[in-house]
């Protein structure tokens, strides 16, 4: 992947996942990294565990804040159902995350860290550097658990480079 | 304002809207980019971005001021590309306003004004292509486990009545397999859907609307269901907060939106002010009680409402002993699994098992099960 072409991640989940989070801490670290960023959010009755999605877009330059349907490059998925419904997203030769949900389901640290979790693999497959990362996930986390966010977050990269 | 002054400062608008225009025509706002002069698009906002993404190459009228329109400027674009389409969602404002100004376009099949535009229906447009996009059914949202609407609506349900809703978690009730809740308009509708409803039908209709919904805009129709002297019952399903976009108070809670303490709105003072001859308030969890009281008073010759007060599940965090369940009683007629509560489920054999992360211990299954295969854990 070169600077110039965009980068398209798309996160889904159910309400209280955190979604949300996991594609605001993306936006940030790519925007650290300089890049222009788009994000765009589809969520209803997310409060009753209704669905969740997140459009996260970066590179030079952005048009659409939603991802084309077959244009994703990267599936998030926090959900296997949702990922059964919605994967048509992902482009033809675009990589889906979703078997790594059993692994982050049986962290140490309690299966709320999943988030951070996929986000540690995915950062493992993007242009941003490691400090960038670090810094949005400070940012979204200071007053909550950081430091267990950031263990996992390295253990995820730490898996994905030895695998 | 008064008439004559009314009268006046009309004309005075009027005027400005051709002003107006006049700076539409010139303004910044309105620009046009010419690239490849075969294809030209009009359109403005988020339907921009979709477009240029599609077709970086393409040429562009694009509005920032759509209203009044700059028709004399889309005239200047029509003359400089060969073909053009208008991007724009929902209604054919920008297509009619082209119309007026007899500008030549292709225009978007009709299944393109309903719903939001996605960049992959920018070429199925230019193609002249019927939408492809149908929304998929999405999950299931559920009421929580433990959920004091719940236990309202098995109520409801076994008296066969016919319920008027409103806006709020409750409204899940009318999602099988409950289907106890029949209507849903607007909010304040659970209250004035009743009054036509108890005309037609005579009988077996009760209104439900959630508490800040009835603060919000139910009491007007509690106020018309006394003046227009309706008989019948109005249940409020006081959780007492605002559950479903995410626990904000309100009036009835006596918090303030900063969580400070302020004055609190007495909901059976003001149903009582408000014309009703009986107010009674019950908890959601003595469902025989609630049977009873809902048999009294649905058709009795006055106008009575129930405040059903139990906080929602979200304020409310204890929990109780899961039910036991006795497997060798179960008849496997799955009247239990009909309240839709998440904690329960059949498993791949057929039988009912009880999720002891998710259950409350509310025991409201406990009394839907004809069978006694489902106990109470003291
Ligand atoms: S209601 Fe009772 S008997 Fe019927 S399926 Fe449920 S547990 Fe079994
Ligand atoms: S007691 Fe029954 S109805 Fe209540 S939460 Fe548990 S499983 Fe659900």
């Amino acid at each position: 992947m070169n600077k110039s072409q965009t980068i398209n991640v798309f996160f889904c989940g159910t309400g209280g996942q955190g979604v949300l989070t996991a594609a605001e801490i993306l936006g940030q670290a790519a925007l650290l990294e300089g890049y222009h960023v788009k994000k765009s959010e589809v969520h209803g009755m997310a409060q009753r565990g209704g669905s969740v999605e997140s459009h996260l877009r970066f590179g030079k330059t952005v048009y659409s804040p939603l991802i084309p349907q077959g244009g994703a490059d990267f599936l998030v998925s926090f959900h296997k159902d949702e990922s059964t419904r919605l994967k048509e997203i992902l482009r033809p030769g675009g990589e889906d995350l979703t078997g790594y949900i059993d692994k982050g389901a049986h962290l140490e640290q309690g299966a709320k860290y999943l988030n951070t979790y996929l986000l540690g693999v995915l950062s493992e497959r993007l242009p941003i550097k490691e400090n960038n990362w670090l810094k949005a996930l400070e940012a979204a986390f200071k007053n909550k658990n950081l430091k267990e966010n950031i263990a996992v977050f390295q253990k995820a990269r730490k898996e994905v480079r030895l695998s | 304002m008064v008439p004559k002054n009314a009268f006046q400062k009309h004309i005075e608008l009027e005027k400005r809207v051709l002003k107006l225009k006049a700076y539409s025509e010139r303004s910044t706002l309105n620009k046009i980019e010419i690239n490849d002069k075969k294809i030209g698009f009009i359109t403005s906002g988020v339907s921009y971005l979709y477009a240029r993404e599609m077709y970086p190459q393409a040429s562009f009228l694009k509005l920032g001021m759509t209203f009044p329109f700059p028709s004399e400027l889309a005239r200047e674009f029509a003359k400089k590309v060969k073909k053009i389409f208008v991007i724009e969602e929902l209604e054919p404002y920008m297509e009619e306003q082209l119309l007026l100004a007899g500008i030549k376009f292709k225009a978007k099949d009709p299944s393109f004004r309903v719903g939001e535009l996605r960049p992959e229906d920018i070429p199925d447009i230019v193609k002249g292509k019927v939408r492809k996009y149908v929304p998929q059914t999405s999950r299931k949202a559920v009421m929580c486990p433990g959920c004091p609407h719940r236990s309202v609506f098995s109520v409801l349900k076994k008296l066969r009545l016919t319920v008027t809703g409103d806006i709020g978690c409750y409204t899940l009730g009318a999602l099988a397999p409950m289907q106890a809740l029949h209507t849903c308009l607007c909010m304040g509708s659970g209250v004035t859907f009743f009054e036509g409803f108890k005309k037609v039908l005579g009988r077996d209709v009760v209104g439900v609307i959630g508490d800040s919904t009835f603060v919000h805009s139910g009491v007007t129709g509690l106020i018309n269901l006394a003046y227009n002297q309706t008989k019948g019952l109005i249940i409020i399903l006081d959780n007492s907060t605002t559950a479903m976009t995410g626990n904000q108070p309100h009036p009835a809670v006596g918090i303030t939106i900063k969580g400070e303490p302020t004055k609190k709105l007495i909901l059976e003072d003001l149903c009582r002010v408000c014309g009703a001859d009986n107010v009674d308030v019950i908890g959601a969890y003595d469902i025989k009680a609630l049977e009873e009281l809902v048999k009294s008073r649905v058709n009795a010759d006055a106008l009575s409402v129930i405040i059903v007060r139990t906080p929602c599940r979200l304020i409310e965090r204890t929990k109780l002993k899961p039910p036991v369940l006795e497997e060798t009683k179960c008849k496997k007629c799955y009247l239990c699994l009909g309240l839709d509560c998440p904690a329960l489920r059949k498993d791949e054999n057929g039988l009912i098992k009880i999720n002891g992360k998710f259950c409350v211990g509310c025991n409201l299954c406990v009394n839907s099960c004809p069978a006694q295969a489902l106990r109470k854990n003291e």
